[in-house]
């Protein structure tokens, strides 16, 4: 496997044929059930992480780790039921492909994957005065205009993978070693996610970075990225993660609600990553996610609801991506179906929460982890 | 999107130059052939478009060698030698603010 992604071997030029356009759109109504008064292009880059997880799933995690998301080709096929008052309802669709071991995968993705695409309709007809901010609106998926992919009878419509992306390095690693040493965290793992381990000392400089803005005064939100090498495991073909330490944000603009990567801070952090590309333990090191702080209450410090002394855990928390970290997420590791989020807040009480998010749906879900007291170089496969 | 490439001519400054363009993550990187005289943000859309990266974000380019972010308004070929590496980043924000 190769440690960076190729390279085509000729030089893009602009007027290179572009991707083909999606054939679907999404359909935005200010009415349920009403006429349509936007229909918002579902572009080939908002396919990017639903064909990524499926790649993830069918050829990765299924011994074709050399595969690259570049060569990917799938086939999109919607997914209806007819409903008596609303007529034809587009529930998502299914994206299909063939692994180079012959075997047929799909996998299913809700117009839910896909609610970016109507909030940026949504930011359109904002921009042209139709609609007003904080408004509500309804939104469903359905064919682009001019385009007819739900014919009965067709095979799907065609989608690729995004050039430049090749198949991710990774070091052979026995599945079961790390198991056997393995503290579940951070709540249930939802059947399908791949495995992801912490070290000890990784997840715990995570939280202390997160939070450390809670101390500043006023208090501001911080973070970092997840650092560490995917591996594939030898005796079942399995990926899964391992981080193994933490690069802080610095030189951030941060404010109590949200922080920002400056010039400085990425180039810090390409640095070290280059660096430790260099080295041979570290060479397979590559970022995995992003944490931060939500250091703030719920709503606004509101006093604990009156059921508070009696239920067990508390829903009112700030550990949540909110609708701008995703948004961050999506334009920062697009087609990284690996992908990890991590939100260290506080619930109704001050007491610390956290979240942990993988990739599954095509979106950011709630998922857990494993901690292990370290990762060393014994843990390798032989020839790794 | 399409973007003009000059045709090749017999000297003095370059019709076209190659820039490798990588993604914050290191994760994609593609070879790209521009005009010198393209202004940098028609550069930077073209490569989001080029990568498919998400349309409904602003991004901007970086020189991968000094970090500076290079001028929007500027023509590419004036801030950065050819065979460049650039990052393309993207101008968002973690925040939970509608959280609060």
């Amino acid at each position: 496997m190769a440690d960076a992604p190729s390279i085509g071997p000729e030089a893009a030029r602009w007027d290179a044929p572009s991707a083909k356009a999606a054939p679907l759109a999404m359909h935005l109504h200010l009415e349920r059930g009403g006429e349509a008064v936007a229909v918002e292009p579902v572009t080939p880059s908002d396919l990017v992480d639903p064909l990524a997880e499926l790649w993830f799933d069918s050829h990765l995690r299924r011994g074709f780790s050399g595969f690259g998301l570049e060569q990917m080709r799938a086939l999109l096929k919607p997914v209806h039921r007819d409903d008596p008052e609303l007529g034809r309802i587009w529930e998502g669709f299914d994206l299909e492909t063939r692994n180079p071991g012959g075997e047929v995968h799909s996998g299913f993705f809700t117009r839910e994957s896909l609610e970016h695409v109507a909030s940026r309709g949504a930011r359109r007809l904002i921009a042209e005065g139709r609609l007003e901010a904080g408004s509500l609106y309804y939104f469903g998926l359905g064919p682009a205009e001019g385009a007819d992919p739900w014919a009965e009878g067709e095979p799907g419509a065609p989608i690729e993978g995004p050039p430049g992306r090749g198949a991710p390095g990774a070091l052979r690693v026995p599945l079961a070693r790390l198991l056997d040493r393995a503290t579940p965290a951070g709540g249930e793992t939802t059947e399908g996610h791949h495995p992801v381990f912490f070290t000890r000392s990784a997840r715990d400089r995570a939280e202390r970075i997160a939070r450390r803005g809670g101390d500043a005064q006023p208090p501001v939100e911080t973070g970092g990225l997840f650092v560490g090498p995917l591996c594939v495991c030898p005796d079942t073909d399995e990926i899964f993660s391992v981080v193994t330490d933490v690069l802080e944000a610095a030189e951030t603009e941060a404010t109590k609600y949200s922080l920002t990567y400056s010039g400085p801070t990425w180039a810090r952090i390409q640095a070290i990553l280059r660096a430790r590309r260099k080295q041979n333990p570290s060479r397979h090191h590559r970022l995995q996610g992003q944490h931060h702080g939500h250091n703030f209450l719920p709503l606004e410090g509101a006093t604990p609801c009156a059921a508070c002394d009696y239920v067990e855990s508390c829903t009112r928390t700030t550990a949540h991506l909110s609708s701008d970290d995703r948004t961050w997420c999506r334009a920062v590791f697009p087609g990284e179906p690996w992908q990890l989020s991590q939100v260290f807040g506080l619930d109704a009480r001050s007491r610390p929460v956290e979240a942990f998010y993988g990739q599954r749906g095509g979106m950011l879900v709630r998922r857990g982890y494993y901690v292990i007291d370290d990762f060393e170089d014994s843990l390798l496969d032989e020839g790794a | 999107m399409k973007t003009e490439v000059s045709s090749p001519s017999g000297g003095g400054v370059p019709d076209a130059m190659i820039v490798h363009a990588v993604n914050v993550t290191g994760s994609q990187e593609i070879p790209i052939e521009v005009g010198p005289s393209l202004s940098v943000r028609s550069v930077t859309d073209a490569i989001a478009h080029r990568m498919a990266l998400p349309t409904d974000v602003a991004w901007s380019l970086r020189d991968d060698r000094s970090s500076a972010y290079l001028d929007d308004e500027g023509a590419i070929g004036d801030q950065i030698a050819p065979g460049s590496r650039v990052v393309i980043t993207p101008k968002s924000h973690l925040g939970g603010g509608l959280l609060g």
